[in-house]
């Protein structure tokens, strides 16, 4: 299985950079496990990090900031928290571990979708959608940016077909209808950095309560 | 490797072999000589990035100093076969500041930490040569980008935004600033692929 669609260069540098909203950080995390190439572009991108903060002008520290510095270097280092229990369910990626995912919800006929994260101020999120075979999620479109992360089954929209580990990443403006393949549930990551705009009323009336 | 040619070499990059050395001292022998002399050099580096990035003077300069314990801490895990010392000082300072803000943000909860970084595996000593001679090399490709190029890649590391904000900053849309980061890291790729 080789995958086939990628988060864009810019999308991998600011995951690098650390600027991402935390869902949408997730999910390149999630590709990042599945897609070698995009590896190898992330160490680019943390080695650029190192090289701009190393041309960066230094700031002036205070007068006793070494000495405070040395002061500390005897104090006990903080115990390190335990990791979250994972959920039950196969192929859990590494990258959702530290996540809480709510229960299951319906949202349209052969659509459920859980939360991983709670919405943050900004409107952004992170879910988990399963959709049935042959099943459209509703038409919707964003004045952000959205990333979807296939991790089980597949799915088509006017962009291609998306399975295992592929991203879709989705810019404002974007209106699309992506449809589950055949034969599987497709199960997908959902990462906004801005609230999702569904086209039909229905799904815009459904929005504020399941809060994707 | 010049020292004497520092005149125009290019800033930082002389030093990245002797800063990847210090770094091993502190994990061999808690060498105290050796971490004053990454904090002279980081630290500052460190509050200025930070400050770039919103933070007032006082809370960068307080991050710059957790940053710098943690170096001294973590010095066992830096493998210089993987990345330069500047390379892993900064996902450092980036995963501190992810944390800070994720903390502030959720201050009543208790939530685990981030996955921490791969276990250190032993150096290769040709291949840790391989790997600062490949930070010296980014540098110097940072610093022959076309300026357009450059200043989209600064700005994605040095503004608190996604760079689909970064369009408003520059004033030139989207479109635009994701093909110049892309033509970017088609160079900066090329630059560490270089055979030495």
């Amino acid at each position: 299985m080789t995958v086939r669609h990628h988060p864009s260069d810019a999308t991998l540098l600011a995951h690098a950079a650390g600027t991402l909203p935390d869902g949408v950080a997730l999910v390149v995390q999630t590709h990042l496990g599945l897609c070698a190439t995009c590896r190898e572009t992330a160490l680019l991108a943390e080695a650029i990090g190192g090289a701009v903060l190393d041309e960066l002008p230094p700031a002036e520290m205070a007068a006793d900031a070494l000495d405070r510095a040395l002061a500390r270097l005897d104090e006990p280092a903080p115990t390190e928290p335990p990791p979250a229990i994972r959920p039950e369910g196969l192929g859990w990626p590494e990258a959702l571990r530290t996540t809480t995912p709510g229960r299951w919800w319906w949202l349209a006929p052969g659509i459920r979708y859980r939360r991983l994260l709670p919405r943050t101020q900004a409107g952004g999120s992170l879910s988990m959608l399963r959709v049935a075979p042959g099943k459209a999620l509703p038409h919707h479109g964003h004045r952000g940016l959205e990333l979807t992360c296939v991790l089980e089954g597949s799915f088509t929209d006017q962009l291609g077909t998306f399975a295992l580990g592929d991203v879709l990443e989705a810019e404002a403006g974007l209106h699309h209808r992506p449809v589950a393949g055949p034969g599987q549930d497709c199960v997908c990551l959902l990462a906004t950095d801005s609230p999702i705009r569904f086209s039909s009323l229905a799904a815009r009336l459904l929005q504020p309560i399941v809060g994707i | 490797m010049n020292p004497a040619g520092a005149g125009n070499a290019l800033p930082g990059s002389g030093a990245a072999p002797a800063l990847a050395a210090h770094i091993q001292c502190v994990a061999a022998r808690a060498d105290r000589a050796a971490f004053a002399a990454l904090f002279q050099h980081f630290a500052p580096r460190l509050k200025s990035y930070f400050m770039h990035l919103g933070m007032a003077g006082d809370a960068a300069e307080d991050l710059a100093q957790e940053t710098m314990l943690i170096v001294w801490r973590k010095a066992a895990s830096f493998d210089p076969a993987k990345a330069g010392a500047a390379t892993w000082i900064f996902t450092i300072a980036r995963n501190l500041r992810i944390d800070t803000l994720r903390r502030l943000r959720r201050r009543a909860e208790t939530e685990p930490a981030p996955p921490d970084y791969d276990p250190p595996t032993p150096a290769v000593a040709e291949e840790a040569v391989l790997a600062m001679e490949q930070e010296t090399r980014l540098a110097s490709a940072l610093a022959t980008l076309p300026a357009e190029q450059a200043a989209v890649v600064r700005l994605s590391y040095l503004q608190n935004k996604p760079h689909h904000q970064i369009e408003k900053e520059l004033g030139v849309p989207l479109g635009t600033v994701k093909s110049r980061l892309r033509l970017a890291l088609v160079r900066l790729r090329g630059a560490m692929a270089e055979p030495t």
